[in-house]
């Protein structure tokens, strides 16, 4: 079982982000972003696309630095640094890029499953190569794993042999793999034909119900309403509004969320 | 017939040396191709990229029989005396690894940007993500132009005769020279070299195949009570 309310004392946000700046060139993609994720929170990440969504979830694992502000994530610093203190990006030392890389995981939409290796070999790299887990013991937690995404017969298959529905699920599990403290979902159902999405969101939602810690990009507006405890609306790099997904779907205080919502519950 | 049967023994030694030098030189090929290769794929770091760089554009500006001449009788001039073998293998290796580190950095870079982030998302560090998802990646896109240049070596290693390297070509040559049979003796050499590059010809096209990723396919799985 995925462990992650084991330390309910600490109050403390297991991620925060304050006063997040990027840019690429002279294109501005986070504006002052700021956010704060509670152990065991499951935050919506919604807006319409180059809204920075995805550049902000990249930033909290490293995968894309930032110009100026302060990324914490359970304990280590990421990236601090005052406004414009360089000019120049700030990059984190290693050492807490991968200690950050170790708490978070990420699933990605493209899945980027290692296709020279069976969804078993997947999902044991990580635990076997970076954690040192003997080859015995991880194959056994890989297989429970799978299992419990509902794929323990296809745990010998290679990627190319699974729908893309099952590679996603394998990409879950490789990240549950490492025992995650959260976990960054970037729009891993876009790229599913649409009769695969369900499976992939039943695997999310049971995470979610496991306790998981979850930041998640997403266009399934019915996941955000019924998974999320909090929804988080963006727009030009900046938070426009965040609330419960009652607040948020029923009655919006910005006229882009409404907006926004309308054109994706109607698109035409 | 009797004539040819004569010829053997020292033709048979010269392709011995034929296949040494060629393996010894690609195995130097290989590994300074891929340092040379992993240095190029981050042109920022310049204190070895621009160095790198220029290895491998005069490497593969100028002649391999100049670069030969140039180990066995340049080299002795600022004191570095080689024996032939040792030079032609220095010679092919540096040459071959600039030809090699070009397939080898195309290769890496065809390889999905999508791993590199998935693995190191992982908390997989560079050597690692290295070495076990980009390069089993990136060695079977290299495999068929690594296989020719192997096999392109193996012809060029008889440009070491030039520096009186007994191999395959010159054990021809001496045979020649004593015999005056040029025909005969340099159509055996032919069929010597064609015995050893057709056949590996075939084995890097039938491992091309075998290393296939959509060939791949899940383990029977065992039958269980």
């Amino acid at each position: 079982m995925v462990s992650t309310v084991d330390e309910a004392t600490d109050k403390s946000p297991l991620i925060q982000a304050k006063n997040v700046v990027k840019s690429y060139g002279d294109i501005p993609v986070l504006h002052d972003f700021s956010l704060d994720v509670a152990r065991g929170e499951v935050v919506v990440l919604i807006g319409p696309s180059g809204s920075g969504k995805t550049t902000f979830i990249r930033t909290l694992n490293g995968l894309e630095t930032i110009d100026s502000g302060r990324i914490t994530i359970n304990g280590t610093v990421l990236a601090d640094s005052g406004p414009l203190s360089s000019g120049k990006p700030h990059k984190p030392n290693s050492r807490s890029l991968q200690k950050v890389r170790l708490d978070v995981g990420m699933v990605f939409q493209q899945f980027n499953l290692f296709p020279h290796l069976t969804a078993a070999e997947n999902v044991m790299e990580a635990p076997v190569w970076v954690r040192k887990i003997p080859h015995k013991d991880a194959r056994k937690r890989a297989l429970e794993l799978l299992d419990r995404m509902g794929l323990a017969d296809r745990a010998d298959h290679y990627p190319h042999e699974l729908s893309g529905g099952q590679q996603q699920r394998v990409a879950i599990s490789r990240s549950l793999a490492m025992d995650p403290v959260a976990i960054l979902f970037d729009e891993v159902t876009s790229a599913l034909d649409p009769e695969l999405v369900g499976e992939v969101l039943r695997a999310m939602r049971q995470l979610a119900s496991d306790g998981m810690t979850m930041i998640v990009v997403t266009h399934e507006m019915q996941f955000a309403r019924q998974v999320a405890d909090r929804v988080v609306m963006m727009a030009g790099g900046r938070l426009i509004e965040a609330g419960t997904p009652e607040q948020i779907f029923a009655s919006p205080s910005d006229p882009r969320t409404a907006k926004f919502l309308q054109s994706v519950v109607h698109p035409h | 017939m009797g004539e040819i049967a004569s010829w053997l023994p020292s033709l048979l030694t010269g392709l011995g040396v034929t296949v040494e030098l060629t393996v010894f030189s690609m195995a130097f090929g290989l590994v300074v191709g891929l340092v040379l290769a992993t240095i190029r794929l981050e042109p920022r770091n310049k204190w070895l990229y621009i160095p790198a760089t220029i290895y491998i554009e005069v490497i593969r500006g100028t002649p391999l029989i100049l670069q030969l001449f140039f180990a066995y009788f340049a080299l002795p001039a600022i004191g570095i005396r080689l024996d032939p073998f040792l030079a032609g293998i220095l010679a092919l290796g540096i040459n071959y690894s600039a030809y090699l580190s070009e397939v080898f950095r195309s290769s890496i870079k065809a390889v999905p940007h999508g791993q590199w982030e998935a693995a190191s998302s992982l908390g997989m560090p560079w050597v690692l993500v290295m070495w076990r998802v980009i390069l089993p990646q990136a060695g079977r896109i290299a495999l068929p132009a690594t296989g020719n240049y192997f096999i392109a070596l193996f012809k060029d290693s008889a440009l070491a005769s030039t520096i009186s390297v007994t191999e395959l070509l010159f054990s021809g040559q001496i045979l020649a020279a004593a015999t005056f049979n040029y025909f005969g003796i340099y159509a055996v050499v032919a069929v010597f070299y064609l015995a050893v590059s057709y056949p590996s010809s075939l084995g890097l096209r039938a491992l091309e195949r075998r290393l296939e990723l959509s060939r791949r396919k899940a383990r029977p799985k065992k039958v269980t009570a």
